[in-house]
């Protein structure tokens, strides 16, 4: 039986029936992965004894008639910056080799509480530094539905597993657009929820107030499952908030879509889109509007400004989250220098990845002194008028819908030698994070040459419930989320 | 403000701040990237911003503060276990008052 | 040429809360085997994240309130940037824009000493420094990383080493009433660094030589040796080089406590690039004035108030007002003795005890007063049997401290032992003709030499053990003779 196919609710009530146990499903994707992960190379490190172990677990539960988790069964892949207890967890760089962890992530935690198999650790741009897989400590993954393309990223791993149907959902972190615009470019759903609704404990930092962990599926009712488990505070983060979690499965039909009022920014349709990415969004506004919403022109004047902004302040932040990384309690090391500096100096000279540097290097540079009103403070301010237009259009409408990225997957190498146009491929990422709101990008169709192209239905703070009914509406009436590539 | 040129003097000061041994290969590379990422910064001179207050966290709840309660920590062994540079209990490194 | 000292002092403290500032492990360190109170979040581990412990940022709060600072109601942490193998995580959590209490000051001889502010941040690990095998290394222990830590920033208000240690111990002791921290500067749960130039007037001309701060001063004595030591430091340098103070030429030199000098060890460049800049894991911090009302609610009556109403309400002179007042539970104890609304007479009385009796026993048993074993019946006791000359003061004196410790009356302890003042004039009269049959020697001095009656007195009060009423032993020696 092919367990790919089945959502996450079905997987359970499989083991529940009898049907299956826990421990075939996980033979069947670890055959699955051994099989196909070599074309995409989606997976660092494959789990496949803890998988089995946890399998067998959930099957000891059911014989014993014990309660089961609500995800019993579903296999899981993590994208390799979630700190897995036991687990080599690398966060793809060569500085992180060998680490293995005392501790979980808390999300990983919850969702293994409740019988997730995590079934392996996914490939990244090295701690979610990129967008396309190629700056990884390691090797660069493929697209799924075409072995020569990049699969998007810095979730690149996780979308491109989903993708190809090597699990059931995968986790990952939007900080600028490294959760949608994989999920874009592999055809697969995915969440970037408000900032703080997941919590960030156990994650390797990039940008502390940007950093959004989020889950990636092939539809929006799963990630409705996951993010029901995930969501919440967390007493180990600070920034995770305190709201109620709406039941978000139960809530899937609960949006009217009869005259919603959805927007479409004119920013985010300009020429410097891809003309057949321009038409499928459109297309996929459509439809939405065949189901009775209303569709209304919206403006965000600030949006060439999102760019300048975030790469001010992520940069920064990064240059100080960075630090700890110098292989004195953990990582890899170096062997004796001279002295303190030139051994702090070696170790990351000789394991960061080059866009680790450049990153850490401009951060450091808007932060040092002479510079850092100029940089730091104005992008900080620029962020508090981003952050309102977004609250102003939200007012007025209910959800925004958008491009995620105005094209679809670039070849692996084409964009490597020039990290600012790399940079521009996230301009229709990087305001949402700036913002702090949620937003959902969903599968919309291909261009000629069948690459997957996506759009992002943008919601107010902590409106997950909200798009995500949207989106269910939207898969029940298309069924791009459900086509599979043939690797 | 407009960025000014960033010289190889400024690079090699950043770097040792950050701590980064850079090759000169990668100074060669990275310094017209670092320009150009740079100045791509000054679109937002153009913007007025003087009424404006800086947005340090997007969400801004209540209180984060934690009850001062022990909770638990590593044993010794867990604490040493990500390292093999370890001597009676203690992490080492290079000694950090030789100059 | 007149020569000012221009100095300012960073206190670091060292609060004993339960737990770390940013995670749960257990704050208290000292002797404890390296590397067993970590955790994730203060050995800077990835993904680890901070939570601020909210009794610290009461207790920082509350020390800026009682040094006269006033709170920001909103206030939040900073990352400031350096790299050292004892700071986990690469930066240091403090604060730096938004302190939780700023604008203070304290009064030493007089002297108004301003307090820029009082923040919170969090500790480093300790580096050890060894030779193995002929290899420097250095050993490090993250037991202290992340333990609370107030800084008190004074203005350079301090004009003389002496002021210095005075404005110390000051803050040492209003620290101890608040009871947030054991400021023991040996133990290292109080540092302090003082920061030094002079200035110089001459001939109408000003000059001021270059800041140095001076780190590792590990001793109360230490601060004002090494201050003075580097006050004479800069100005024998200024009358060789006559270089003045700088925005570059601030330096920071060691304490040598075995040489008694300071020594450089590092010529800042420029000032030090700390890349400072809000911390986005924590958001920011927020007090109501009622929260502030609270903590402010908390606060004991601090030793300079208490002074002024024991000097006020008890009659006691500022000296011995001081000495009770020095430790909040000496001086809570002396109330406790003194019980509600004592007469002027009385409560001059037991502080008598407490500083001539009980302080000497509690210094030469190197105790703690147990407030617990002070019963204010027994001092009431004492007082009325010595105002009717029952008890001489002497004898007070003595009971008073077994009574302590044996918990039993002291009046009662000193009829135990005869101790009660013989006043029947009956009595004293065997004594002193005992006394004169035995010593015709001092009868005969005595007669030629009125002045000599003193030894009569003593032998009669030995004769007595001490019970006889001194003052009616020398009448009647006197009548007598």
């Amino acid at each position: 039986m092919d367990y790919s196919t089945f959502s996450i609710p079905q997987i359970r009530q499989l083991l529940l029936d009898k049907k299956a146990t826990a421990v075939e499903i996980t033979k069947f994707f670890i055959e699955k992965i051994k099989l196909i992960d070599p074309k995409i190379k989606a997976f660092i490190t494959i789990t496949e004894k803890e998988a089995l172990e946890k399998a067998a677990e959930i099957d000891k539960k059911i014989t014993n008639n014990e309660t089961i988790g609500k995800l019993a069964g579903s296999i899981m892949a993590v994208k390799d910056i979630f700190l897995t207890k036991d687990i080599e967890t690398t966060a793809s760089s060569q500085l992180l080799k060998g680490y293995i962890p005392q501790y979980s992530s808390t999300v990983c935690q919850k969702l293994l509480d409740q019988d997730a198999i995590i079934i392996g650790k996914t490939n990244t741009d090295p701690f979610a530094f990129g967008g396309s897989t190629e700056n990884s400590g390691f090797f660069t993954t493929k697209n799924p539905w075409n072995l020569d393309m990049i699969p998007g990223g810095s979730s690149g791993g996780s979308a491109a597993a989903v993708s190809a149907n090597l699990c059931h959902f995968a986790l990952g972190t939007d900080t600028g657009g490294s959760i949608r615009q994989p999920a874009s470019l592999c055809g697969v759903s995915g969440l970037k929820p408000t900032y703080g609704l997941n919590s960030r404990f156990g994650i390797t930092a990039m940008a502390s107030s940007f950093d959004c962990p989020g889950v990636f599926a092939r539809s929006v009712d799963d990630i409705a499952t996951v993010t029901q488990i995930t969501a919440g505070h967390d007493k180990k983060d600070a920034t995770s908030t305190h709201q109620t979690i709406p039941d978000y499965s139960s809530l899937l039909d609960s949006v009217n879509l009869k005259g919603l009022k959805i927007g479409l920014p004119k920013e985010y349709f300009t020429d410097a889109i891809n003309p057949e990415v321009k038409a499928k969004v459109l297309e996929a506004a459509k439809v939405l509007e065949s189901q009775g919403t209303i569709l209304k022109e919206v403006s965000l004047p600030s949006t060439n400004l999102g760019l300048a902004v975030y790469y001010i302040l992520v940069p920064s932040e990064i240059s100080a989250n960075m630090s700890r990384y110098e292989g004195i309690r953990f990582g890899q090391t170096v062997p004796d220098s001279s002295n303190i500096i030139s051994y702090y100096m070696n170790i990351r000279g000789q394991f960061m990845e080059p866009e680790v540097k450049r990153r850490i290097i401009i951060g450091t540079y808007a932060l040092s002194s002479g510079y850092y009103d100029a940089y730091y403070t104005k992008a900080a301010k620029v962020r508090t008028l981003i952050k309102q237009e977004f609250e102003k259009v939200l007012a007025d409408v209910d959800v925004i819908l958008a491009p995620v990225s105005p094209t679809t997957a670039w070849k692996i190498g084409e964009k490597c030698s020039n990290p600012l146009e790399m940079y521009l491929a996230d301009a229709y990422t990087v305001c949402i994070n700036v913002a702090g709101v949620p937003s959902l990008a969903l599968p919309c169709g291909f261009n000629s040459n069948n690459l997957p192209i996506g759009f992002q239905l943008i919601g107010n703070f902590f409106e997950e419930s909200k798009i995500m009914s949207i989106g269910h509406q939207y898969q029940q009436i298309t069924d791009y989320h459900l086509q599979i590539s043939k690797i | 403000m407009s960025s000014s040129k960033i010289t190889l003097e400024t690079l090699d000061h950043i770097a040792k701040l950050a701590r980064i041994k850079l090759s000169d290969q990668e100074k060669e590379v990275f310094l017209p990237q670092l320009e150009s990422v740079i100045e791509s910064f000054d679109i937002l001179n153009s913007v007025n911003t003087d009424n404006v207050s800086p947005t340090f966290r997007v969400i801004e709840e209540s209180n984060p503060l934690r009850e001062d309660v022990v909770g638990e920590s590593f044993t010794q062994k867990q604490a040493l276990s990500a390292t093999s540079n370890t001597k009676d209990g203690y992490f080492v490194v290079t000694n950090t008052i030789k100059k | 040429m007149k020569i000012t000292p221009i100095i300012g002092l960073e206190v670091h403290v060292e609060l004993k809360t339960k737990s770390k500032m940013f995670c749960g492990c257990k704050a208290e360190h000292f002797h404890v085997d390296p590397n067993t109170q970590t955790c994730p979040v203060c050995l800077g581990l990835p993904g680890a994240l901070p939570v601020p412990n909210r009794t610290a940022c009461e207790w920082c709060i509350k020390l800026g309130i009682a040094l006269g600072c006033t709170p920001n109601l909103t206030s939040f942490f900073e990352r400031k940037n350096y790299f050292y193998p004892d700071l986990a995580k690469g930066y240091q959590l403090t604060q730096f824009e938004k302190p939780f209490v700023v604008n203070g000051k304290l009064v030493i001889d007089g002297q108004e000493i301003r307090i820029n502010r009082a923040h919170m941040e969090e500790d480093t690990g300790k580096s050890v420094h060894i030779t193995n095998n002929g290899q420097d290394l250095t050993l490090i222990d993250y037991n202290r990383s992340g333990v609370p830590l107030v800084e008190i920033v004074s203005e350079p208000d301090i004009t003389s080493a002496e002021m210095a240690k005075k404005y110390l111990l000051k803050i040492q002791q209003i620290i101890r009433y608040l009871g947030i921290s054991d400021a023991d500067i040996e133990k290292g749960s109080m540092r302090c660094e003082p920061t030094i130039n002079l200035k110089i007037e001459d001939n109408g001309q000003e000059f001021f030589t270059p800041l140095a701060e001076i780190k590792n001063v590990a001793s109360l004595t230490g601060v004002q040796t090494a201050i003075d030591f580097e006050l004479n430091r800069q100005l024998e340098e200024f009358k060789q080089t006559g270089e003045g103070k700088s925005k570059t030429n601030k330096t920071t030199r060691g304490w040598d406590a075995d040489k008694n000098q300071t020594f450089l060890q590092r010529e800042k460049e420029g000032s030090s690039d700390y890349r400072y800049f809000p911390e986005p894991d924590i958001p920011h911090i927020a007090f109501t004035a009622a929260q502030i009302d609270t903590i402010k609610s908390t606060i004991p009556e601090l030793p300079d108030e208490k002074i002024i109403r024991y000097q006020k309400d008890f009659g006691l002179n500022d000296y011995d007002a001081n000495l009770i007042t020095q430790d909040i539970n000496f001086a809570a104890s002396f109330e406790k003795a003194i019980g509600q609304k004592p007469s002027i007479e009385m409560a001059k009385f037991i502080a008598n005890l407490f500083i001539g009796s009980l302080k000497t026993y509690l210094n030469e048993s190197q105790e703690e007063l147990d407030i617990y074993k002070i019963n204010p019946e027994y001092f009431k006791n004492l007082f009325d049997s010595v105002s009717k000359s029952e008890i001489s003061s002497t004898v007070a004196k003595q009971v008073i401290i077994e009574s302590y410790t044996t918990g039993i009356d002291p009046v009662e302890i000193a009829k135990s032992k005869g101790l009660i003042q013989v006043s029947d004039s009956g009595e004293i009269e065997k004594f002193a003709k005992e006394v004169i049959t035995n010593n015709p020697k001092a009868v005969e001095d005595y007669k030629k030499n009125s002045m000599s009656i003193g030894f009569l007195i003593g032998q009669l009060m030995k004769a007595s053990k001490g019970s006889a009423n001194p003052k009616m032993a020398k009448e009647i020696l006197e009548k007598i003779l």
